[in-house]
């Protein structure tokens, strides 16, 4: 398995909201990418977006502003 | 920008085929560019659109021997029609009886008539019984009110199978209704309506039998009457206060799929021409040949009964401690391998399983896969085994 690396989590309720998140990240070019989420994590919608921890601030800042949902944010060697 | 591997390996074909016969797609264009409504007038586009949807009553009627197209409705997809049988027929007071192994689309219309007040028994799984429930559990566990015993016939976690036949037997001698979920075995193992005693068979069309999304239905028995969910336009009886009584009829409000049917009996014309049989010998050989690759690796955690003789070809498995997400997106982003992590709409099974906190990777396979994709697949697994 890969090295892990220090990462944020954001995890949602909803697929809707995921993928509302990766149009919107793709678009500005913010950092990250869609996962399968871990279980013991959120048995939400099993999508997540996973970005470096050092990211972590300007990713929810971007997301209040653009008013996206989540359900959940935690940090993890992933 | 992700790096993604140059080539993508799809094993995800229990949640839906994504390779699907050329000719599939080519009927649905046909339709989006002349159907009228099928049932809503007696000119050409519209009785095309007609003639269609029941050429595929028909062939969907005769893949489950079933009781013929008038018998045959569509809906959108298996949940939809699992509602439908199941809240249709099912009232307070009812007792039903289902399995751990079941979809949330048999637990959750269950659970809502549960809180309605009809009482379920959902017949657990054991290691003492290899994992699967033995037909005599079904006949233990009824009482003189049950009405209704609704499972599946394979299992989308596991590709484990129900005794359907001895299922089928017990319901005839009792008096019980049938209720069968063929989401994932429809077209793939050999499921006679009239010989095995089942009342209702709800399938969706997407998946082993390779149509569109958004096409589904049930096969009925005559002389079962499932109350509609739903009531609207049906094109015929437009002075009925309520929606007709008639199958299909009474399960079809509103205007049917009929791209999606077109495409869905374009689907079942190739399976027909290919051979039923080819096809599930061809699917079980690539599920087998990666389990047989897999099973001795280390830190390997296989799921389901591999000892009973025919299957769905499925593979769940774990690897080591990992969080079968962690090992899902390793796959997919060093060996371009789609496979299912998590908990796959099955709570009961992950639970009898002891797997809620992982999850499970799920490898399911389809005609359109190779037996390259399969020893790839395998031994993407192996050196994620080797890595520890």
């Amino acid at each position: 398995m890969r090295k892990k690396e220090d990462s944020v989590l954001i995890s949602f309720g909803t697929t809707a909201q995921a993928m509302a998140m990766e149009e919107c990240c793709r678009r500005d070019g913010m950092p990250g990418r869609l996962i399968p989420i871990p279980s013991f994590v959120s048995a939400g919608c099993g999508v997540g977006w996973k970005a470096p921890a050092a990211e972590a601030e300007n990713l929810l800042n971007y997301m209040d502003r653009q008013g996206l949902g989540r359900e959940a944010v935690g940090f993890y060697l992933l | 920008m992700e790096h993604m591997p140059d080539r993508m390996i799809y094993l995800d074909n229990a949640a839906t085929t994504a390779t699907k016969p050329p000719q599939v797609a080519e009927a649905v264009g046909k339709a989006m560019e002349a159907s009228g409504n099928a049932g809503r007038g007696v000119f050409g586009s519209a009785l095309d659109a007609g003639r269609t949807v029941y050429l595929a009553r028909k062939a969907v009627s005769e893949l489950f021997h079933g009781y013929g197209p008038e018998q045959t409705a569509f809906t959108a997809n298996s949940t939809e029609s699992l509602n439908m049988a199941i809240q249709g027929l099912l009232e307070p007071g009812d007792h039903v009886i289902s399995t751990v192994m079941e979809h949330n689309s048999v637990l959750r219309p269950l659970h809502k008539m549960e809180d309605q007040g009809t009482a379920v028994t959902f017949l657990p799984l054991s290691p003492e019984n290899g994992w699967q429930i033995p037909a005599k559990c079904f006949e233990q566990a009824i009482r003189p009110n049950t009405k209704m015993i609704v499972c599946t016939h394979g299992a989308n976690l596991t590709g484990d199978l129900n005794d359907i036949e001895a299922i089928g037997d017990i319901c005839r001698r009792h008096g019980i209704l049938f209720v069968l979920d063929a989401s994932q075995t429809a077209g793939v193992m050999e499921i006679d309506m009239k010989a095995m005693g089942i009342d209702v068979v709800c399938f969706t069309g997407h998946k082993s039998l390779m149509g569109p999304q958004g096409t589904g239905g049930l096969c009925v028995r005559p002389g079962v009457r499932i109350k509609p969910l739903l009531e609207g336009g049906t094109g015929v009886k437009t002075y009925s206060r309520r929606q007709p009584e008639e199958m299909p009829t009474v399960l079809e409000a509103g205007t049917l799929n009929i791209h999606g049917i077109a495409g869905l009996l374009s689907a079942l014309e190739w399976r027909k021409q290919v051979g039923e049989e080819k096809i599930r010998k061809k699917e079980c050989f690539l599920a087998d040949r990666f389990y047989r690759k897999v099973r001795e690796l280390p830190g390997v955690q296989i799921y389901g009964n591999f000892e009973s003789g025919q299957r769905a070809p499925v593979v769940a498995l774990n690897l080591y401690q990992y969080d079968s997400g962690e090992v899902a997106s390793e796959l997919y982003d060093r060996f371009g391998i789609q496979t299912r992590p998590g908990g796959h709409c099955a709570p009961m099974y992950h639970q009898a399983l002891g797997t809620v906190e992982q999850g499970a990777v799920r490898f399911s396979f389809s005609w359109f896969n190779t037996e390259e994709e399969a020893d790839l697949a395998a031994d993407a697994v192996k050196q994620l085994s080797e890595e520890g």
